[in-house]
């Protein structure tokens, strides 16, 4: 069971992600902002982030790039309404781009996509 | 007077009275015999014709008639009018005076009878009116030519096409009707005003082609105005030998030759060559193929703007002072026509360029206008769709999940699918909204050209060890950030970077520098690449230009695009077989607070 940090301003997309992502076997826990999500890191130790883009404050991108100076290896989704962003050189860092949909298979199986990914990696090295 | 008329004969007295009277009159009073000796010619008469009485008294007055008007047989009519009792006033004819000139002048008679109404003689008084006769003449003469170059006037105002006005000039000096010269030709001053160059001709080039087209006027006469509206094309076509001469005509007129100089001190017509010619008016005459020829200046605005030559060489008629007079006369319309002619083709140049530059400013405002509203337009949709994106997430999220938990037989899961299909179709419309309507404006945010080079050289290390070209960073420390769209400046430096690998077929060293400038930044490729052969230099910034059999061609103009898009400037330095540099320079643009660099 993996620990997911999901971030998203809007607060009825939390309900959603929270409630779905729990359904699918997820530990879930969800942030408002960057700066939340940041103070969150520490604590919670996600094992993966789900990363909305266009938030006030700091932008998901922005998040993204303190979030990896303190922990590089952290895997981060970019989960957003746009898809402009996916050419931007700077979501190139992210593990995945998934543009938002009510339908959430594509983001489900990202995630296990990108933690298999991990898992498999960490094996390697243990190896 | 002291001889006193005897007492008594008051017959006599009255006669002498009566002759004393006659002298005192101005006008010359004969009294003429029956048969038109002279028998008193008074002071008046030896005044006018200038013989004394002594020398006319007794003789016929036939002596004062002269030949050149039909006078003979005059004298008799009139006596044998006055012997029948008639009188005659005011007949109009000539008479001549000892001195062999002739005078025009007004005869009245009367019969003079004696005391028993017998028949005497005559009373003639002969009143000189040449003067008036000369003056009237000349009247008419030149009423006459006013209204001829009044005629011409009318026709040249009557257009504003330079060709044309030219035409109608030289149609008038040599018209019938007109101004009656053989040739006319045209010459105005080049566009320094230093001399005057030949420019149009009219008349026959030879005596046989004179004679032709002279035989078709008087077939079929024409007036004035039939000829002057008759513009029948290009004269330099219709009157060919004509006007190659006067094209090879120029005179010089800053500063004028003796010619010039001579019809400048004028300021009148003159008939050339004068008396004491100048070398050039010979040579201008023999040019001309005539032994004389009339010139008058055509001037305006305080300035020597032309000159009309005309003359009569296949006629050899005389160059008259009337002939000088109206050539002047035409000159002088001709200038203002010519002039005019010129002030309205400025005007009218002028006004089309204000006209095309009015359209091209109205355009583009339009254009300006569209994008702006295209703009603002896509930026709502885009807002309104990103805003409507994520409802719908929640919404048809939400009924998904509930969908999922809802069994086959439940009524409940009809309306649920509803909801699911509709959220479906509405995200399928924002997704086309928002990939239409992007926000086109670039993102102005502080982007550090240093690290941007580093991470694009770090992203491209793959491919750049795939090519087998290493990179050097020349990145100087002391480069600033710079408001710039990093997204775009990425896809310019990737551009640039694959440029150079495509020109390094076989391997090399590409060479990234940066270096601050005053308020911009220069950042440098440089490639150890097959270089750019000179001519091609300038195109390869176009569009689908390419020298590679796979390149699309739209690399290094995508990379312009950018640059041009920032405000800066991009160029190439290349030696053919050594390599190329290309110097891309960009402004910082206005100092961004780096930490305030968030999207939303």
């Amino acid at each position: 069971m993996a620990k997911l940090l999901v971030v998203d301003d809007e607060k009825n997309l939390r309900a959603l992600y929270q409630s779905e992502l729990t359904r699918d076997g997820h530990e879930v826990v969800v942030a408002f902002d960057g700066q939340e999500a940041l103070k969150l890191l520490d604590q919670v130790k996600p094992d993966l982030v789900v990363l909305d883009i266009r938030m006030p404050g700091i932008d998901g991108l922005e998040t993204m790039a303190r979030l990896l100076s303190r922990e590089n290896t952290l895997p981060v989704i970019l989960n957003t309404a746009y898809s402009s962003y996916r050419d931007s050189f700077l979501s190139w860092s992210a593990d995945a781009y998934v543009i938002k949909s009510s339908d959430l298979t594509e983001l489900k199986s990202k995630i296990r996509e990108v933690l298999q990914a991990r898992a498999d990696e960490k094996g390697a090295q243990a190896r | 007077m002291d001889e006193r008329p005897h007492q008594g004969d008051t017959e006599v007295v009255g006669r002498e009275i009566f002759l004393d009277l006659l002298d005192r009159l101005p006008q010359a009073v004969l009294l003429l015999e029956d048969d038109g000796r002279i028998r008193h010619w008074s002071a008046g008469a030896t005044a006018l014709f200038g013989y004394p009485a002594s020398e006319m008294v007794g003789q016929s007055v036939e002596r004062l008639l002269s030949p050149p008007r039909s006078t003979a047989g005059e004298t008799a009519r009139l006596l044998a009018h006055a012997r029948a009792g008639g009188e005659m006033h005011d007949l109009e004819t000539d008479r001549l005076t000892r001195d062999g000139r002739v005078l025009t002048v007004l005869l009245t008679q009367t019969p003079i009878r004696g005391a028993d109404g017998a028949h005497v003689g005559v009373l003639q008084v002969l009143t000189d009116i040449t003067e008036h006769r000369r003056l009237l003449r000349q009247l008419e003469r030149q009423v006459h030519q006013l209204s001829i170059v009044k005629e011409i006037g009318e026709a040249l105002h009557g257009t504003m096409n330079g060709n044309e006005v030219l035409h109608l000039i030289l149609v008038g000096a040599t018209a019938g009707p007109g101004l009656r010269f053989n040739r006319a030709f045209l010459l105005l001053a080049d566009e320094t005003g230093s001399r005057l160059e030949g420019r149009l001709a009219i008349g026959p080039s030879d005596g046989g082609e004179a004679q032709r087209i002279w035989q078709e006027l008087s077939q079929q006469p024409m007036t004035l105005q039939q000829m002057l509206s008759r513009y029948e094309g290009s004269l330099a076509e219709t009157n060919r030998p004509l006007n190659d001469l006067v094209r090879g005509l120029s005179l010089p007129l800053e500063p004028p030759g003796p010619l010039m100089a001579k019809a400048i001190s004028s300021a009148r017509a003159v008939v050339l060559p004068a008396r004491d010619p100048a070398e050039d008016e010979r040579m201008l005459a023999g040019r001309l193929g005539t032994p004389s020829f009339a010139l008058a200046l055509l001037s305006a605005r305080g300035r020597v703007i032309g000159a009309l030559l005309a003359d009569n060489a296949i006629t050899g008629r005389d160059i008259h002072p009337e002939d000088l007079e109206m050539l002047q006369l035409l000159a002088a319309t001709a200038s203002i026509a010519i002039d005019n002619s010129r002030l309205y083709a400025e005007l009218a140049r002028r006004l089309s360029h204000l006209e095309a530059a009015q359209d091209e400013a109205r355009r583009s405002q339009r254009a300006v206008r569209r994008a702006e509203r295209l703009s603002a337009i896509g930026e709502m949709a885009a807002t309104v769709a990103h805003d409507i994106r994520n409802p719908l997430v929640a919404i048809g999220g939400f009924a998904r999940a509930l969908l999922a938990d809802t069994g086959q037989d439940d009524p409940r899961r009809g309306p649920l699918e509803v909801i699911v299909e509709e959220v479906i179709r509405l995200e399928g419309i924002v997704t086309k909204v928002l990939d239409e309507a992007r926000p086109i404006s670039p993102a102005g945010r502080a982007v550090q050209v240093n690290r941007l080079l580093e991470e694009a050289a770090k992203l491209l290390d793959r491919e750049l060890a795939d090519a087998r070209v290493a990179v050097r960073l020349q990145l100087d420390p002391g480069v600033p950030s710079i408001v710039a769209d990093s997204d775009r400046l990425f896809e310019m430096v990737l551009n640039l970077v694959r440029n150079a690998i495509e020109a390094m077929p076989e391997g090399g060293t590409l060479t990234i520098a940066t270096l601050p400038l005053a308020d911009q930044v220069e950042i440098r490729f440089g490639d150890t690449g097959t270089g750019i052969p000179e001519p091609i230099r300038e195109r390869i910034f176009s569009p689908f230009f390419t020298t590679k059999p796979e390149g699309s061609g739209l690399g290094l103009s995508v990379a312009r695009q950018v640059v041009v898009e920032h405000g800066g400037r991009i160029g190439v330095d290349s030696v053919v077989g050594s390599g190329s540099t290309f110097t891309v320079t960009l402004p910082t643009g206005i100092e961004a607070d780096h930490g305030q660099a968030a999207r939303s």
